[in-house]
């Protein structure tokens, strides 16, 4: 009877014992199980701050780069105001080539003339030596027309240095012809590069502006998985 | 029968402390619990991003002239690929194989120069081994598949993402260098052509006023 008795509380307890073990691991699995959803919270909220840290950086990234935007904008809009003032320098040129033409014949003009007359003045005075050495004037006749001829020769040699200036006023036209034809191949030149510059900027304003818009749609992207995020983070964080 | 007969003995006589102690140390320690291996896969996945984060920053400082915005174009391509789906353990030489496949030769070349290219192979190594961590979460465990989705979110959307993002930055800054200088190209352009032109306007005013003055 004993023996049964021991028998039948023996099994009885370990009965209990099973049970206690059995109930130890289930509340040792619900334990892990409540870590383990803490721990996945941690996760997500951590998902969530590297997905803010992009958004963030995108943020920052989209200012410096729409003040670029802004820079590029303002150089546009330099090399159109540069190319415009470049083709009035243009006219301008042209403008004063042709005026250089026309005092460069005028200039020639004068000078030829000048030389004509001198040259002309030259001759008389010449004849009028001869006269005087070859006729025999009277004392006081001789000594006048003597006067006159000093005095015009005095002024032609003004004149020949009026005429000196001249001859280097048409080669200042000259040079100066020179100085026009290389400064409209130059403004040519500017023409061009500015032109290059201006095709170049609006290149890079297209892309910036491409880039502004591909950096929005990350944005908007990043914020479409966080709102994704935060459903399920809410669908798994443990009610109280 | 010893144990049972223990057990039934009341009052309980007070254990020696010294029996439970053998016995837990004759057990093997304890595996880490699943929190554990969450906070492993996070700081892992942590570890990973800053790692990435330092690739791209070495390949948004190479010099200019080196094509970086390919580089990252192809970078983001492949920590966004098909290699690191894999649940298998680390394999140097796929891995090796696929970057072979993955990157072209130009990228190849600037990346050993730049000392980038161990970097990426061992990251490689960290992104295989999370995905195996992340599936095995993911099998044992409900969250463990929100923690396995978003590891890949992670890695197939935020780090191409970073990469494309830096493609962006780099461009940003040749950009403004380049437009800086186009700027002071074409204010030092207008500068010697308005000079040059009052020079000119100056010298034929000159002449007309000499001849003017004749």
């Amino acid at each position: 009877m004993t023996r049964k008795a021991i028998i039948v509380m023996s099994s009885s307890v370990s009965a209990l014992l099973a049970m206690g073990t059995g109930v130890n691991s289930y509340q040792q699995t619900q334990r892990d199980q409540r870590e383990a959803l803490k721990a996945t919270v941690v996760a997500m909220q951590f998902f969530d701050g590297a997905l803010e840290r992009v958004k963030t950086s995108i943020g920052q990234s989209s200012d410096m780069r729409e003040d670029l935007i802004r820079q590029t904008d303002a150089l546009l809009k330099d090399t159109v105001t540069t190319e415009h003032e470049l083709l009035e320098h243009g006219s301008r040129i042209a403008g004063l080539s042709k005026k250089r033409t026309e005092l460069s014949l005028e200039a020639a003009r004068i000078l030829s003339d000048a030389k004509a007359a001198m040259s002309e003045a030259s001759d008389a005075v010449g004849e009028c030596r001869r006269i005087v050495q070859k006729e025999k004037l009277k004392a006081s006749q001789a000594a006048r027309i003597e006067d006159e001829l000093r005095a015009k020769t005095k002024l032609m040699q003004e004149v020949r240095a009026g005429l000196d200036r001249f001859e280097s006023l048409v080669g200042r036209c000259e040079s100066l012809a020179g100085s026009l034809q290389l400064y409209a191949e130059q403004n040519r030149t500017a023409l061009e590069r500015m032109q290059a510059i201006k095709r170049q900027t609006e290149e890079r304003l297209s892309l910036q502006r491409a880039r502004q818009a591909a950096a929005q749609e990350v944005s908007e992207r990043l914020s479409r998985v966080q709102a994704e995020l935060k459903q399920d983070l809410e669908s798994i964080q443990p009610k109280n | 029968m010893a144990y049972a007969l223990t057990a039934c003995s009341t009052p309980p006589a007070p254990t020696p402390k010294a029996e439970p102690v053998a016995t837990i140390s004759a057990q093997p320690p304890p595996g880490p619990s699943l929190a554990d291996q969450i906070q492993e896969a996070i700081a892992a996945i942590d570890l990973i991003i800053l790692r990435y984060d330092t690739l791209l920053t070495t390949i948004e400082r190479l010099p200019s002239g080196k094509p970086s915005e390919k580089i990252f174009e192809e970078v983001g391509a492949y920590i966004g690929g098909d290699l690191f789906e894999s649940v298998e353990p680390p394999n140097q030489d796929r891995i090796l194989a696929t970057i072979a496949k993955s990157f072209s030769f130009a990228t190849q070349v600037v990346m050993i120069e730049a000392g980038v290219q161990a970097d990426l192979i061992s990251l490689s190594d960290k992104l295989v081994d999370l995905n195996a961590r992340t599936a095995d979460l993911s099998s044992r465990f409900d969250q463990g598949k929100t923690v396995r989705t978003y590891a890949r979110k992670v890695r197939r959307e935020l780090m191409p993402l970073m990469a494309q993002l830096r493609a962006m930055a780099r461009a940003d800054t040749t950009d403004r260098e380049g437009i800086s200088k186009l700027d002071a190209e074409t204010k030092k352009i207008v500068a010697l052509s308005r000079q040059s032109l009052q020079a000119l306007e100056r010298e034929t005013r000159s002449i007309e006023t000499e001849l003017g003055g004749k």
